[in-house]
């Protein structure tokens, strides 16, 4: 159970400020959307909480200890992180990959505890069969889950996920955002996500936080933040809400000519 | 989170991970088993033909001299103790430590390029043994006691850790990518190339010739005292290495990754930079130039035992000791009594079997 609390969160990098006080606040048990346009802090955002970048000012709390103050070793059993890019060489194992996500809780030889972590990780996934095989072998959302389960097999009270549906197909996207959804209304896990799928946001979030090089355009719940108006003002594009009996979905209508300029710099 | 529906769900992964690892001890068991022997055959083997039974009894003579009968031939206990079993715990240790720097190196810097000598490291080794040959002792004093060979080994060792501090520094400027460190090795390795040459170029005949010897490398320059010396650092270096081998396993998945569980990343890095080159060094000042084993034996091993840091370690180190051993003794009795350098054995019999691995591994590419 964690909470995580952001305040005035600035970051700079040289003369350009990728951040400018960012304040949000995410729950245990809640999944936070972090939604904007191309390199408009999203993955900044999630590398500082991750204290993968250094911050510049502000202050990121994690149960009310500052994330930079607390042993890598305790935050690495608290923080999940996806990255939005892999590594991977020829010889690593779907599993092997998987395992690490058990590397703080493992202090030299693997105990069947973990291995049960690990195989409850890759059913989460629905990737158990593939248990056995080469990560160069999978295809990109094969590759993707295999890297959600590492992160999942960390058991950690907070995911931080840099868009994990990016190379999912549409049947994959849905199938591991309900899987968030799971982990964060079961086991209380809180749950912050980059998606550029503004319909994902809508659909699965419980907050959403849109971000516009890098100041806040909008912090809410998703029928507050996903609106026509501030779509157009972030993105640029006309767009519609539109409601049917089984819920509201956004219908991107078409790009407006001068308006992206403003937005979609970096 | 359970597992969904299937038989035995706990047992997939289970039974997956019991058998990789029985079968990776079984192969490093295999290699120990097969490095053993070899070095008992290669004890008896030369000009003088010992039978196995005589060099074990010279040796366990020589431990236990009550317990243990004297070997029957009179100059038995000389010949494998005094020449043959220095020079093959030489080929051993140094396959061991330039093997495992390669494996760890490679995988400190996630390049399958990276070894002892792409990082520039053996140039200039070669480079402080060439000044060494060069000028000779008499400008140091202090080393003159330990005799010329002392002060060569000396001047190569300072040299690679100097070569070494430079690629990390590089390494450590803001904005440096992988792809940067290595060139800046392979640009450091190229200075200090010129280096040697130009005192190649420069020096006369009879000081050419014994840097050429030390340039092409060999396992002559063995001696009770140089093993002795390298026994240690072997093993607080394998140690050290293998005693990482869990973040090593985490930095494959990448930097932001392994530093989400918890790896301090950059001092992961330096650590483990300079337990390898020491390792390496180390014992290229007593061999001189010893290529391929740092490259090779790394990839050969992660073909055959997979990319777990804390069976590959150990696997490479054993692939290194059998490669260079088995090398050093077809180098030194195929022409017997002439010997021929090492590298012309390792290279050819190595870069083939290197090659017949590649055809035929799976898929294409290496890392």
């Amino acid at each position: 159970m964690m909470e995580l609390v952001i305040e005035n969160l600035t970051k700079d990098y040289g003369d350009t400020r990728a951040l400018d006080s960012v304040s949000v606040t995410l729950g245990p048990g809640h999944i936070l959307a972090l939604v904007g346009p191309n390199g408009s802090g999203k993955s900044t955002l999630i590398k500082i909480v991750a204290t993968i970048f250094p911050k510049s000012s502000g202050s990121v709390m994690l149960d009310g200890t500052d994330v930079f103050e607390i042993e890598p070793a305790e935050l690495a059993r608290c923080v999940g992180y996806v990255p939005q890019f892999f590594s991977y060489t020829k010889y690593s194992t779907v599993f092997e990959m998987v395992l690490l996500g058990r590397r703080p809780h493992i202090r030299w030889s693997v105990t069947e505890e973990e291995l049960a972590r690990v195989q409850d990780a890759l059913d989460a996934l629905d990737i158990g069969h593939l248990a056995g095989k080469y990560v160069d072998e999978l295809s990109g959302g094969e590759r993707q889950k295999v890297f959600i389960a590492r992160a999942i097999a960390q058991d950690p009270g907070l995911f931080l996920l840099d868009e994990p549906t990016a190379s999912l197909d549409i049947r994959h996207q849905i199938e591991v955002m309900e899987l968030m959804q799971k982990v964060a209304r079961i086991k209380g896990s809180a749950v912050l996500v980059a998606v550029h799928d503004l319909n994902l946001a809508f659909r699965f979030a419980d907050s959403v936080l849109m971000i516009c090089e890098g100041r806040m355009a909008g912090y809410g719940s998703p029928a507050e933040v996903l609106t026509p108006e501030q779509i157009e003002k972030v993105y640029g594009i006309e767009s519609e809400v539109v409601t049917t009996g089984r819920g509201s979905f956004i219908l991107p209508l078409r790009a407006k000519r001068g308006v992206a300029g403003e937005t979609s710099g970096r | 989170m359970t597992g969904k529906g299937t038989l035995h769900p706990q047992v997939r992964v289970h039974s997956l991970y019991h058998s990789t690892t029985r079968r990776r001890i079984g192969l490093i068991i295999a290699l120990a088993v097969l490095l053993f022997f070899s070095a008992l055959i290669a004890a008896g083997i030369g000009t003088v033909a010992i039978p196995p039974g005589d060099t074990v009894l010279a040796i366990l003579h020589a431990l236990a001299p009550t317990v243990f009968p004297a070997p029957s031939g009179p100059q038995t206990s000389l010949i494998v103790l005094d020449f043959r079993l220095p020079r093959i715990l030489l080929a051993v240790l140094t396959g061991i430590c330039l093997a495992v720097a390669g494996t760890v190196m490679q995988g400190l810097l996630r390049n399958p390029l990276v070894s002892p000598f792409t990082l520039g490291l053996s140039s200039a080794a070669a480079f402080g043994a060439a000044v060494a040959i060069v000028i000779g002792p008499a400008i140091l004093i202090p080393f003159w006691a330990f005799g010329d060979n002392a002060f060569i080994i000396i001047c190569a060792f300072f040299s690679g850790w100097l070569s070494m501090m430079l690629v990390y520094s590089i390494s450590r400027l803001r904005g440096t990518t992988q792809a940067t460190l290595i060139l800046a090795g392979v640009v450091i390795g190229y200075i200090f190339s010129a280096g040697v040459l130009a005192l190649k170029y420069l020096t006369n005949n009879e000081k050419l010739r014994e840097l050429v010897v030390w340039l092409m490398g060999g396992m002559w320059g063995a001696t009770w005292n140089a093993v002795l010396l390298l026994i240690p650092i072997t093993l607080i270096c394998f140690v050290l290495l293998e005693w990482k081998a869990w973040d090593l396993n985490a930095l494959v998945a990448g930097d932001d990754i392994a530093k989400n569980v918890g790896i301090d990343v950059n001092r992961l890095r330096l650590l483990g930079l300079l337990a390898s080159t020491f390792a390496a060094s180390a014992c290229l000042a007593f061999t001189g130039i010893i290529g391929f084993i740092g490259l090779m034996a790394p990839h050969i091993c992660r073909m055959i035992i997979g990319g777990d840091y804390r069976y590959l370690i150990p696997c490479s180190a054993l692939m290194g000791a059998l490669i260079l051993l088995v090398s050093d003794t077809v180098a030194r009795t195929i022409m017997s009594p002439v010997e021929i350098p090492v590298g012309i054995i390792m290279y050819v019999v190595g870069g083939f079997f290197f090659l017949f691995l590649i055809l035929r591994a799976r898929g294409k590419g290496l890392f």
